[in-house]
């Protein structure tokens, strides 16, 4: 009597992309390669908005095809079965996912039970009870991944103080192919910082960003003249995988 | 010159890795060695307060049979390889996936993932590393199997051998896990393979269903260790009982705790209540159905008085009881009569059946998890804090009330020096008692993060200093907890660990434990 599991994930999967609302296209390709399209994932519902407005408008300045888009308000903790089974059933695309701190836990487990690539993740936190109000965690797999100039750059329209430190867990390039965007892309500037966090992260996404620095930590901090008080106090989690 | 790996393991020349690797590849085959810096990332994530690149691995292998963990072991041997074995990797808040130390590679047994036997009748599961609890799960309601897990809060993505190994436990009558553990297969260092108990003898049909076996009973030895690869295990299942009936009671007073310990006690050696007794502070129930920032949002821990308005707001007490009973109708009336009794006569104790807390999330997930379900929503615990940082204290005492209030109150002190917020519970197994508390920090600050190091640590020292032992730790903390056991402990398991892995090849720090004296000493 043995039985192997992956059989019945995919099974599964037809019933829960239904619930999710996710593309039912199927792109079975091996991980590793260019990225077969894109998939944005929104289990933040406060935050999504913005985060999903700051993505879309980098990926389409780089002229990347308009993300599928996953709506999941409640996240991975309430919405587990069905990403899960979205995951088994849609492979090869470059997902950027926005979570709060409980789905960053279970997704980041989703993507190694999935044998994905971790490209990067972030954690990003706007709170009155740290000496910076607003504060960035980014660790990148490789440089190509580095998202530290472009979060500063586009945090500097929001006119607040902001604290940003980058982990590199490798010295060496990825071994991912470049992705395929517009020589001249530009991160669009806006004054929400959660809409800065989803420029900044899709641009990293695409390589834009890639730093020549060793891998290791960097921290920067950035003291505006007077901070913009009513900045939504929000905690966000984000990754960028391929799956 | 770069190196072209993300790490390397201590000790060992590139020159020898690169040959080690490409030896894994020949043994597991390309695609099963991974070594690129976006391949390894999900594996070095932890919610320790250290930099992840501290636990970086310098490659992943994915085994499917016994046969290549030897193949694997062999390598390791012949190349000084530390290997860091990991089933579903879900031990969070203890380390996760990531290795104890930079540079050692993993060995994911995920692709291990057979359910091998269920027997519905002697009760009892035989499975893989790689199975998971959902996997299971599934497994026995296709079947409409008559037989109950018992789960950690983790529930669907965590496993029953990593779990078991590493001393967890769940929320039904078999929730002391390694207690109903029975029959382990294990490669060992030297490339053997060992089945305990019951399982060495030939055409034995025993293996799950009776533990001892003959001679020293080994099990033990293969759990919070790095003596042997387990790459089977044989564990009971309970069966489905024809009654459950969860049930919740709320204390408003903190030191109310004293008594519910007192109350609970005789009625857990009795087996009144057969699951572990979860006496829940307001602030571990809270982050399913509240925001900290909507109550506190000044620096340091929250106040006592936003807790109280929690409370008010959310229906919740200062302590929260969780425990269930199992059995025949007519059993689980009578039982019902004592605990209600028995609570009964503490006064203002508010006792709630499911119905009086019907849509309750909070009540829900509890009353899930104490019949074995998936349920996730403990994950809610990360977003009180938010920032990811996360570390689980666990001191264990005697189930006495006269226990509570001074751990209470050390813990609460010592974390509100930090600035951190006492979100932890009471678990009564049997005669002792578990204090479960997330030290829950945000990693996004500097200033946190260096707080919630020095907190943990005080907060081991201090415990230690008071006589009550720390029964599982993040793998920050390892050396640590080895050395509050004292000299001898960890000279034993030093002896054991060279005569069963004399190159030290497996899991170099795993509870402390080592070939080199180094930080025992």
């Amino acid at each position: 009597m043995e039985v192997d599991r992956r059989s019945f994930v995919m099974g599964m999967a037809g019933s829960a992309l239904l619930a999710l609302g996710a593309p039912r296209a199927a792109l079975a390709k091996a991980w590793g390669g260019a990225p077969s399209g894109w998939t944005l994932f929104l289990g933040h519902s406060e935050a999504a908005p913005a985060f999903a407005r700051g993505v879309r408008s980098v990926l389409a300045r780089a002229g990347c095809p308009e993300p599928g888009i996953v709506d999941a308000p409640g996240g991975p903790i309430a919405a587990h079965d069905a990403l899960r089974a979205h995951v088994a059933r849609a492979r090869g695309r470059r997902w950027i996912a926005l979570v709060d701190d409980g789905g960053a836990a279970l997704f980041q487990e989703l993507i190694r039970a999935a044998s994905g690539w971790l490209l990067a993740r972030g954690s990003h936190a706007c709170s009155r009870d740290a000496s910076v109000p607003l504060r960035h965690l980014w660790v990148a797999a490789s440089p190509t991944w580095s998202a530290r100039t472009l979060l500063a750059s586009s945090l500097m329209g929001t006119r607040s103080s902001f604290a940003l430190t980058e982990q590199i867990l490798g010295g060496t390039e990825s071994t991912l192919p470049p992705a395929a965007v517009r020589n001249d892309t530009r991160l669009p500037g806006s004054a929400d910082w959660v809409e800065c966090v989803g420029q900044a992260v899709a641009a990293a996404a695409l390589g834009l960003g890639a730093a020549a620095a060793p891998a290791g930590d960097q921290r920067f901090v950035h003291r505006a003249a007077r901070d913009e008080a009513r900045l939504p106090t929000w905690r966000l989690a984000t990754f960028v995988a391929d799956l | 010159m770069a190196s072209s790996y993300v790490a390397l393991p201590k000790g060992v020349r590139e020159k020898d890795f690169d040959a080690a690797i490409a030896a894994f590849r020949r043994a597991l085959g390309p695609e099963s060695v991974l070594v690129s810096a976006e391949q390894l990332a999900p594996y070095a994530k932890t919610m320790m307060p250290v930099s992840d690149a501290e636990h970086v691995p310098s490659a992943a292998l994915l085994a499917t049979t016994v046969e290549q963990v030897q193949q694997v072991v062999a390598i390791c041997n012949r190349f000084g390889v530390p290997i860091w074995t990991i089933s579903t990797g879900k031990n969070l808040g203890y380390g996760s996936a990531a290795p104890a130390e930079r540079g050692q590679v993993v060995l994911d047994l995920k692709r291990m993932n057979r359910i091998l036997e269920v027997d519905p009748e002697l009760c009892y599961a035989l499975v893989e590393p790689g199975v998971t609890y959902q996997q299971l799960h599934d497994y026995i309601r296709e079947r409409k199997l008559p037989l109950w897990l018992s789960v950690p809060a983790p529930s669907a993505i965590a496993g029953p051998t990593g779990n078991t190994l590493d001393r967890g436990v769940g929320y039904t009558p078999y929730g002391e896990h390694f207690l109903n553990a029975c029959g382990m297969e294990v490669v060992l260092a030297n490339g053997d393979v060992l089945r305990t108990g019951m399982g060495s003898l030939p055409k034995s049909n025993t293996w799950q269903v009776f533990k001892w076996g003959y001679g020293p009973y080994l099990d033990g030895i293969f759990t919070q260790s790095n003596y042997g690869i387990v790459t089977k295990f044989g564990f009971w299942l309970q069966p489905a009982p024809p009654a459950y009936r969860p049930f919740s009671i709320q204390f408003d007073d903190e030191q109310a705790i004293v008594a519910i310990v007192d109350a609970i006690r005789p009625l857990r050696l009795a087996g009144v209540i057969p699951n572990a007794c979860v006496i829940s502070h307001a602030l571990y129930d809270a982050p399913v159905v509240a925001r900290r920032a909507d109550y506190w949002t000044e620096p340091g821990a929250i106040s006592d008085e936003a807790v109280r308005r929690i409370m008010k707001d959310h229906g919740l007490g200062a302590w929260n009881v969780y425990a269930a009973l199992y059995g025949t109708e007519e059993q689980v009336d009578l039982h019902w009569k004592m605990v209600t009794r028995a609570f009964g006569r503490m006064r203002k104790a508010r006792i709630q059946t499911a119905e009086d807390r019907k849509g309750d999330p909070i009540f829900a997930y509890r009353a899930a998890l104490m019949r074995g379900d998936m349920d996730l929503r403990e994950f809610n615990l990360y977003n009180w804090r938010g920032g990811g940082g996360s570390m689980w204290f666990a001191p264990v005492s005697q189930a006495r009330g006269s226990e509570t209030l001074k751990q209470m109150a050390l813990t609460k002190r010592i974390l509100a020096k930090h600035g951190l917020d006492y979100t932890g519970e009471f678990i009564v197994g049997m005669r002792e008692m578990h204090h479960i508390v997330d030290v829950l920090f945000d990693k996004t600050d500097p200033e946190m993060t260096k707080a919630a190091y020095a907190c943990f640590d005080e907060l081991l020292t201090t415990f230690s200093a008071e006589g009550y032992g720390t029964y599982r730790v993040n793998t920050a903390f390892m050396d640590k907890v080895a050395d509050t056991y004292g000299p001898v402990q960890r000279r034993v398991h030093r002896m054991l660990k060279r005569a069963l892995d004399p190159n030290g090849i497996l899991a170099p720090g795993k509870s402390g434990i080592r070939l080199e004296e180094g930080k025992d000493t």
